[in-house]
């Protein structure tokens, strides 16, 4: 990809995109380290693959292709299991250029976040690629640095993920000490089995992410490394962060206390699954989130109810990709409602002065 | 089943209309006004006011009429007809309503009030509620989640298409094109919840 960027006229560089790819290198870092060298390929296929799409459509319209892309393949692919078929993920980073992005003019204009459309749209099509395949961590000091891939047999990729295990009841996260009680997150769990888990050791490993899931986002501190960046330097919003956050905290607070099951405290909904890769680096694209602060605000809260339903109650594990997709879908009209409410507001104090 | 049951099952239903089972985003039922009347976010909130108005009310219609006229007289295989026929005479009926007493109303509504007979949205929860056996009060909370459902749907798009006037759509897919895209994409965010509610 170097020589690429080194010719002119053929990529143009924006400098907040920099900051963002900077902010993933640790994820990029911890998939290598859990999974092996395949996730550095995964992501160079889908750099290469979407840089190629983009620039088709770009040589049509005599423009530079935009460094946005390589943000958007790189999330992407981070946010792939480790297993997935190559022509999975090409397909889907395909699709998210074209339709998500091309169709719309290009770079600034779309409406939907492309890293995730075609997520979803890969997500629907080969759902036993994406939510029934994942390869076990490597459990080694050194890593998976020395492997190309954790899956060792053909066996050992039909595991499911932790918080897929705890939707269907199988990990229970409990407090007390027993016999039964383990210490480690199990990859697999028999059919009718239900393994009960120290709720510390629970948290320990979202957060240090020696765990089965997606390439990228299976540790919630090298998430926060980047993600920290990134509202340092006010390069995503810090408004749509914080809301997204609290708003799922709170949400899982109520539920919890309440006492509606499968519910086990604020904490390990929130450092699992990537909720914390996608309320940072998801749904803060710049471009497909509203403008306006009060819709930022709508639209955090329009996701965390999203999450909080899609995540418990269907049939689908990938809650937050789609509640990010329906809080873009609601965006523009959140944008419309706050900018006449304003409008509204600001004709009304005219006539009170007058 | 009880009252108190029944009310449950029909805020249930109306939940999943909205959501679940929305009718324009996972049935595709009601695309041309979809598509069409999408331009402006005011004309898609009068059009989708009336269509929640309209579907709740001919719901409540068609379920008396199929459930005490036509399945009494062993005439089922007439819902079609019947159920068109009472959807015009209704929508005929609510125009002369409105124009009497609220002229301001009809004039914000008065176009898209016609344009809804055909709506196919409309004949279609109708279809439905006899498919999936509701009770009339549970068809009260479907004719009206559905129609809440495709008033969010509209809302959403006539936003969208609001933003779009920014955006350099290649000229081939100029208008309708572009819609029935993000339509789909739509579709896609709103199967994530499939499942909730069973």
């Amino acid at each position: 990809m170097a020589q690429k960027t080194a010719k002119k006229g053929i990529l143009r560089r924006q400098k907040p995109m920099d900051r963002v790819l900077v902010a993933l290198v640790p994820c990029l870092i911890g998939s290598i380290y859990f999974f092996g060298w395949r996730c550095a390929a995964m992501v160079l296929v889908a750099c290469i693959t979407g840089f190629l799409t983009e620039w088709v459509f770009c040589r049509k319209r005599n423009e530079p292709v935009t460094e946005a892309v390589f943000v958007t393949s790189v999330l992407y692919a981070l946010v792939m299991p480790p297993t997935v078929p190559w022509h999975v993920l090409i397909i889907g980073i395909v699709f998210a250029i074209i339709f998500s992005k091309e169709v719309f003019g290009g770079f600034g204009r779309n409406i939907f976040n492309p890293a995730l459309a075609g997520r979803c749209f890969v997500y629907i099509c080969f759902p036993v690629a994406l939510t029934a395949m994942w390869s076990p961590p490597a459990q080694e000091s050194t890593g998976a640095l020395l492997q190309w891939s954790t899956v060792t047999s053909p066996d050992a990729i039909t595991g499911a993920s932790p918080m897929g295990q705890m939707k269907a009841g199988k990990l229970i996260p409990v407090t007390e000490i027993g016999p039964d009680v383990r210490e480690k997150v199990p990859f697999k769990i028999g059919q009718d089995e239900t393994v009960k888990i120290d709720r510390v050791a629970f948290l320990k490993s979202l957060l240090f992410g020696r765990i089965s899931g997606t390439a990228g986002v299976t540790s919630a501190l090298l998430i926060l490394i980047g993600g920290v960046y990134l509202f340092w330097t006010k390069t995503a919003s810090r408004t749509t962060i914080i809301t997204v956050i609290l708003a799922y905290a709170v949400f899982n607070w109520i539920l919890t206390l309440a006492g509606v099951p499968r519910f086990y405290g604020v904490l390990g909904p929130v450092l699992g699954g990537g909720f914390l890769f996608g309320a940072f680096f998801m749904a803060t694209d710049p471009v497909s989130s509203p403008k306006t602060e009060p819709g930022r605000i709508i639209y955090g809260i329009i996701i965390a109810l999203g999450t909080v339903t899609i995540r418990n109650f269907s049939i689908f594990n990938g809650g937050l990709m789609f509640s990010i997709l329906l809080g873009n879908m609601f965006g523009p009209i959140i944008d419309y409602g706050v900018n006449s409410y304003k409008n509204a507001k600001k004709t009304k104090a005219k006539e009170g002065d007058e | 089943m009880s009252l108190n049951q029944e009310m449950w099952a029909a805020l249930v239903v109306c939940f999943s209309a909205v959501f679940t089972q929305n009718i324009l985003l996972t049935t595709f039922l009601g695309m041309c006004p979809f598509t069409s009347v999408s331009r402006e976010v005011k004309t898609s909130m009068g059009l989708g006011a009336a269509v929640v108005f309209v579907m709740t009310c001919t719901t409540i219609l068609n379920w008396m009429a199929y459930h005490w006229i036509l399945v009494p007289l062993g005439l089922e295989f007439y819902r079609f007809i019947l159920f068109i026929i009472i959807i015009a005479a209704f929508v005929q009926f609510v125009e002369m309503l409105i124009d009497r007493y609220s002229p301001k109303l009809y004039q914000n509504l008065g176009i898209f009030l016609p344009l809804i007979t055909v709506n196919c949205a409309i004949l279609g929860a109708s279809l439905f509620m006899v498919i999936r056996d509701y009770t009339l009060i549970v068809t009260v909370g479907w004719g009206f989640g559905a129609g809440l459902g495709w008033f969010l749907a509209i809302l959403a798009m006539a936003g969208i298409r609001q933003k779009l006037n920014a955006a350099r759509i290649p000229a081939g897919l100029q208008g309708p094109g572009i819609t029935l895209i993000i339509a789909g994409l739509m579709a896609l965010a709103f199967i994530g919840f499939t499942g909730v509610l069973g």
